[in-house]
C-alpha cells in the first residue's frame, strides 16, 4: 500500500485479465465474430503498413480537433459573457438547456442538407455536441464568482477587465476543465457518428467498411484505436487540469 | 501626537451629512465626520451600525445616497489614495503570497512590483512564505498577508473592517501590536472597524461609537493616551477603567433596545 508502483502495477494486472477475457472470448464465441488478440495485432500491422491507418487516424483527428477546437473557443466566449452580463445569460439560458437536452444527431440530417457531406458538415457535428457542456460550466463557473473577492479587487482599484483576468477567470478554471472534459468525450463520440453518417471517412467509415464486410481483426483494430485516442485525450486533460489547480494542493 | 495647525485645517477625509439607504432601508443616516491626515479613528458599533457602509463609502466602493464624501477634497476613487483590509482575509487563493501584494500593484513596472511585494512580506514577517499559497498559512499569517497587501499600495488612508474578528485571542492582540507599529514606521490615517471595545481603546486616537439602524453617530471620544502605545501600556492609565466601563454601558443599552438585537429587552434589573 502506498507505494507509488501500487496503482501502474494493479493497471497492468487488469490489462492482462483483459487481454486473457479477450483470447478465452475469441475462441468460445461463434467462429468469426471475435478475432484473436493475435490475429488483431496482426492486423493492425498490416493497416498500418498499408498506410490506412494512419490516412483515417489524420482525418479523424482533423475532424475531432478542429471540433473541439472551435467548441472551446465559442464556448468559452459565449459562457463567460452569458454568465458575466447577466440578464443576457438569463434571456439565453433557457435556450441553451433545451438544446443542450436534444439529442444532436436529431439535427444529423438538416446540417447534411446546409453544408453537404464533406468536412465542413463533419466538424459542424462534433462542433455542437462538444460546444454544449463547455458553454454551460463556463457560464456556471463565472456565475460563481465570489463578490467578496470582487470586492477586494474594486478596493484595490481593479478595473473590469483586471478583475476577470485575475479574479473570476481564475475562479471558474475548474469549472471550465470539467466543460472541456466532457466536450472531449462527446466530440469523440461525434466524430465516430459523424464519419458513419456523412460521407464514410476516417476511423468510422472504416468502422463501418470492416464490420459490414465481417473483417473483424480489422475492426477491432480501429475499435481499439478508438479507445487510445480516448485515453490520450482524457490524460492530456487531467495533466492540464493539475497544473492550473496546483493551488489546491494534493 | 499630531498637532494639526489651523492654516492646514482641512481635515483628510470628510464625510458631510452622508447617508446611505439600501432598497429603502436606511444603513447610515446623515454622517458628519472630519478625519485629519494620520489620525487613527476607531468605529464602535453593535451589529447593524453601518460600520462596513462607511468604510465602503471612504474607499468610494460605493457613493452616498445624499451627502457627500470626499478625500482630500475629492469623492474617494477605489485604490487611488485608500486601501482596504477585510475580516475575510480576501486572498486570491491562485496566487502565491508574493502574487497576491503583487496584484495590488499593477501600476508598478514588473521588477519593482515584485520588489516591493517582498519589502511587504518582509515587514509582516512573511517572507519565507512568498511562495506559497494561502491555503498553507495559517490564520493570523493570512490576515498579515492581506495587511501587506493593503500597506504594500502606501495609501494615505488604511480602511480596516474588523481585521482580526476572526483570529484567536493570542494572534488578534499580536496584530493589534503589529498594526501600531507599521503606522508608527509610515504615518498614515487609519479608519479601523471593531466591535471590540478593549481594541478599540487600544488602537485608537478617537473613538466614533455608532448606534444601530440607521447608523448614527452616537459620541466621538478623543483618548488620552500616549503614542506610541508600546511605550506606556493604556491599560494602566487612570482613565481606562472609566472609558471602558462607559462604552461597555453605551453599546450594552443599544444591543438592548435594538428590536433586531438576540438581547432585544433583555434587561436583567
Amino acid at each position: 500500500m502506498g507505494s507509488p508502483l501500487t496503482v501502474p502495477l494493479m493497471r497492468l494486472g487488469v490489462l492482462g485479465g483483459l487481454l486473457a477475457f479477450w483470447a478465452w472470448a475469441a475462441r468460445a464465441a461463434p467462429r468469426g465474430i471475435v478475432p484473436t488478440p493475435a490475429a488483431t495485432w496482426e492486423a493492425a500491422g498490416r493497416l498500418w503498413e498499408s498506410g490506412r491507418l494512419a490516412q483515417a487516424l489524420g482525418e479523424s483527428l482533423a475532424v475531432y480537433g478542429a471540433g473541439l477546437g472551435l467548441a472551446a473557443v465559442a464556448g468559452i466566449a459565449v459562457g463567460v459573457l452569458m454568465g458575466a452580463f447577466r440578464p443576457l445569460g438569463r434571456a439565453l439560458d433557457v435556450f441553451v438547456y433545451a438544446l443542450a437536452a436534444t439529442p444532436r444527431v436529431a439535427f444529423i440530417p438538416l446540417i447534411v442538407l446546409l453544408l453537404g457531406l464533406g468536412v465542413e458538415a463533419k466538424v459542424f457535428i462534433v462542433f455542437l455536441g462538444a460546444v454544449m457542456p463547455v458553454i454551460l460550466n463556463a457560464y456556471v463557473g463565472v456565475q460563481n464568482a465570489d463578490p467578496e473577492l470582487i470586492e477586494m479587487a474594486r478596493s484595490t482599484g481593479a478595473g473590469r477587465w483586471r478583475i476577470f483576468a485575475h479574479v473570476v477567470l481564475p475562479g471558474a478554471t475548474p469549472f471550465l476543465v470539467v466543460g472541456l472534459r466532457l466536450a472531449a468525450t462527446i466530440g469523440l463520440i461525434n466524430t465516430v457518428v459523424a464519419e458513419l453518417y456523412t460521407a464514410a471517412q476516417g476511423l468510422g467509415g472504416l468502422l463501418a467498411l470492416y464490420g459490414n464486410s465481417f473483417r473483424m481483426a480489422e475492426y477491432f483494430v480501429i475499435l481499439l484505436t478508438l479507445a487510445l485516442i480516448g485515453v490520450v485525450v482524457t490524460e492530456i486533460l487531467r495533466l492540464a487540469e493539475k497544473h492550473l489547480s496546483r493551488w489546491r494542493g494534493e | 501626537m499630531n498637532l494639526v495647525s489651523p492654516a492646514s485645517s482641512s481635515p483628510l477625509l470628510r464625510f458631510d451629512r452622508a447617508s446611505k439607504t439600501y432598497g429603502g432601508r436606511p444603513a447610515l443616516a446623515e454622517i458628519s465626520l472630519e478625519i485629519a491626515a494620520e489620525e487613527f479613528v476607531v468605529f464602535l458599533g453593535p451589529s447593524g451600525c453601518g460600520k462596513t457602509t462607511l468604510l465602503s463609502l471612504a474607499a468610494g466602493l460605493i457613493a452616498p445616497s445624499s451627502g457627500r464624501v470626499e478625500l482630500a477634497g475629492a469623492p474617494p476613487v477605489p485604490g487611488r489614495r485608500s486601501a482596504m483590509v477585510f475580516q475575510s482575509f480576501r486572498l486570491l487563493a491562485w496566487k502565491t503570497a508574493r502574487e497576491n501584494v503583487a496584484f495590488a500593484l499593477p501600476h508598478l513596472p514588473a521588477a519593482e512590483r515584485r520588489a516591493r511585494a517582498d519589502r511587504y512580506l518582509e515587514l509582516v514577517g512573511l517572507t519565507r512564505a512568498a511562495e506559497s499559497y494561502p491555503r498553507a498559512l495559517s490564520g493570523g499569517m493570512k490576515q498579515r498577508l492581506a495587511l501587506a497587501r493593503a500597506l504594500a499600495a502606501e495609501p494615505e488612508v488604511l480602511l480596516m473592517d474588523e481585521p482580526f474578528a476572526s483570529l484567536d485571542a493570542q494572534a488578534r492582540e499580536l496584530m493589534q501590536q503589529e498594526v501600531l507599529r507599521l503606522t508608527e514606521r509610515r504615518p498614515m490615517t487609519v479608519l479601523f472597524v471593531t466591535h471590540s471595545v478593549d481594541e478599540a481603546l487600544f488602537l485608537a486616537d478617537r473613538i466614533i461609537l455608532l448606534s444601530p439602524r440607521p447608523g448614527r453617530v452616537a459620541e466621538e471620544i478623543r483618548l488620552p493616551f500616549a503614542r506610541p502605545r508600546w511605550a506606556e501600556d493604556p491599560r494602566a492609565h487612570p482613565e481606562h477603567a472609566a472609558l471602558r466601563a462607559h462604552l461597555w454601558e453605551r453599546l450594552r443599552e443599544m444591543v438592548l433596545k435594538d428590536p433586531q438585537s438576540d438581547f432585544y429587552g433583555r434587561d436583567a434589573t
